[in-house]
């Protein structure tokens, strides 16, 4: 149909798939460079090939090419500003995109299987415990834990849920549904609702009461805390980047390294310059975050007994934007993977999964920069770190937990679906990649 | 390694490609394959 390629069309789906890879990572670098015209040229070749409903890397291709759009536009925000004018962010397309999430992968229920049992453990003979939910959005798990403790050989405790999120729709959703719930188990149930994104939060709300055990709930929060500062670190020299960032892209693609040098020169004189929090070489320094440290040290001042995290266990936080795309590409790639192997590839679902979840991920990863960029997600290595500077210490999740969790994952009857113990926190894993991670601490004294 | 499968013809999975541009990216055995294609397209028509 006058294209300027039509060899492309030709080329059979690995060669397509492996193309797709090499003109992803060269627009990725002309993208970094601030260069326009070679982006432009690399971005079309890539829209001869990839498409929303063909196989998965030519569905990643789709998202990705669309986020390194987004990035190069920025630098004309006019533009930018116009094309996204009339876009909006619907409360019910959110809601329903989270539901989609739930419903269609194990993850987010191994989660809440490990939590919910950690809980129980944790609050054995309490009478009075109140959780709250950093992430009010599901309430499955919350009903499954009012059953579990309607069961308590000790009987039922009063039991108070706390749950924050930025819509007051889902926590009256929430509210309603728990209530009634707890109504029909006859077990003693408040539910208080605070309307607040994280990092406005205030500590004072949550009304913890002495004499209550405090379980907290962070189900994909914690990161979205690592943006707030981010500006303040902006300003620290980015230069200890250039070997580490070449012996990345090498391994992957062949790269001429003076060519390499001179994209990330450009990349540092063109106002694309990386942002640099974790651009340091001291782990410990390159985990600083203000807001986070306060965040995590109000919440050990209330005293929880137990605080479960649960995150996506990737590295989408590097400095530089090769680094995050190489990253991103990973581990989309195995989400991608995981949706090709179950559901059908025409699944309505399934499009707007891959398109209004992990494609605006990809984007608020790839084209985003400073507190902008939320989707900050990190390893369980760096969580740990992180929680363990905050006087937290950790609690092994139990065999009990880990078995329901794992008979969870067997009755998806899917052998790519795996779950993995790490430093005595659980990784839930697609194939040999790990996406999620679960873990349970408490204050240490 | 489950992901990868043995036959070249079978579809491959998105993480078995990242794996093997990885691999001919590193080893350099296999220079040709991620160039098959001509790069240097500059022109184009609009």
């Amino acid at each position: 149909l006058g294209s300027p390629y039509p060899w492309l069309r030709e080329l059979k789906s690995e060669e397509r798939g492996l193309y797709l890879i090499h003109l992803l990572l060269t627009c990725g670098n002309h993208v970094a460079a601030g260069s326009l015209e070679h982006a432009n040229i690399a971005l079309e070749q890539i829209s001869q090939l990839a498409s929303p409903d063909g196989d998965t890397m030519q569905r990643i291709a789709a998202y990705f090419t669309e986020a390194l759009a987004h990035r190069i536009l920025k630098a004309w925000p006019g533009l930018h500003k116009a094309l996204n004018n009339t876009r909006i962010g619907l409360v019910s397309d959110e809601i329903l995109v989270q539901k989609l999430f739930f419903d269609m992968f194990p993850f987010l229920k191994v989660a809440f299987v490990l939590t919910n049992q950690a809980i129980i453990e944790a609050m054995e003979g309490e009478k009075m415990v109140h959780i709250i939910d950093l992430n009010a959005a599901e309430p499955a798990q919350w009903i499954a834990l009012l059953q579990d403790l309607s069961a308590r050989p000790e009987g039922p405790p009063h039991l108070r849920i706390t749950g924050i999120h930025q819509q007051k729709e889902v926590l009256d959703q929430m509210a309603h549904r728990l209530t009634e719930e707890a109504e029909k188990l006859d077990i003693p149930f408040q539910f208080n609702s605070i309307v607040s994104k994280l990092d406005h939060l205030d500590i004072e709300k949550l009304r913890v009461k002495t004499g209550e055990a405090l379980a907290i709930c962070s189900t994909f929060q914690l990161h979205t805390l690592l943006a707030s500062d981010d500006e303040l670190l902006r300003k620290r020299s980015p230069l200890a980047l250039k070997n580490s960032n070449g012996m990345y892209l090498q391994r992957v693609l062949q790269m001429n390294q003076s060519t390499l040098g001179e994209l990330i020169e450009k990349d540092l004189g063109n106002g694309y310059s990386p942002s640099t929090d974790s651009a340091s070489s001291s782990p410990v320094s390159a985990n600083a975050s203000i807001k986070m440290d306060s965040f995590l040290n109000s919440l050990w001042g209330l005293s929880p007994k137990l605080m479960v995290v649960t995150e996506q266990d990737s590295n989408h936080n590097g400095s530089t934007l090769m680094e995050r795309l190489l990253e991103a590409l990973y581990s989309y790639a195995a989400l991608f993977d995981c949706l090709e192997s179950t559901v059908p590839r025409t699944s309505l679902e399934r499009f707007k999964v891959e398109k209004m979840l992990f494609g605006e991920e990809i984007k608020n990863i790839i084209s985003c920069e400073g507190g902008e960029r939320k989707e900050r997600h990190e390893k369980l290595e760096k969580w740990i770190q992180r929680l363990d500077l905050a006087c937290f210490e950790n609690v092994p999740l139990s065999y009990a937990g880990m078995l329901q969790a794992r008979r969870l994952l067997q009755s998806y009857k899917c052998d790519g679906y795996k779950m993995k113990e790490e430093n005595r926190c659980v990784l839930i894993c697609w194939q040999d990649r790990p996406l999620f991670s679960v873990s349970a601490w408490r204050c240490r004294k | 390694n489950p992901t990868v499968p043995s036959s070249s013809s079978a579809h491959m999975s998105a993480t078995a490609l990242l794996q093997k541009a990885a691999q001919m990216g590193s080893t350099r055995s296999n220079p040709a394959a991620l160039n098959t294609a001509p790069t240097t397209t500059t022109t184009t028509t609009s």
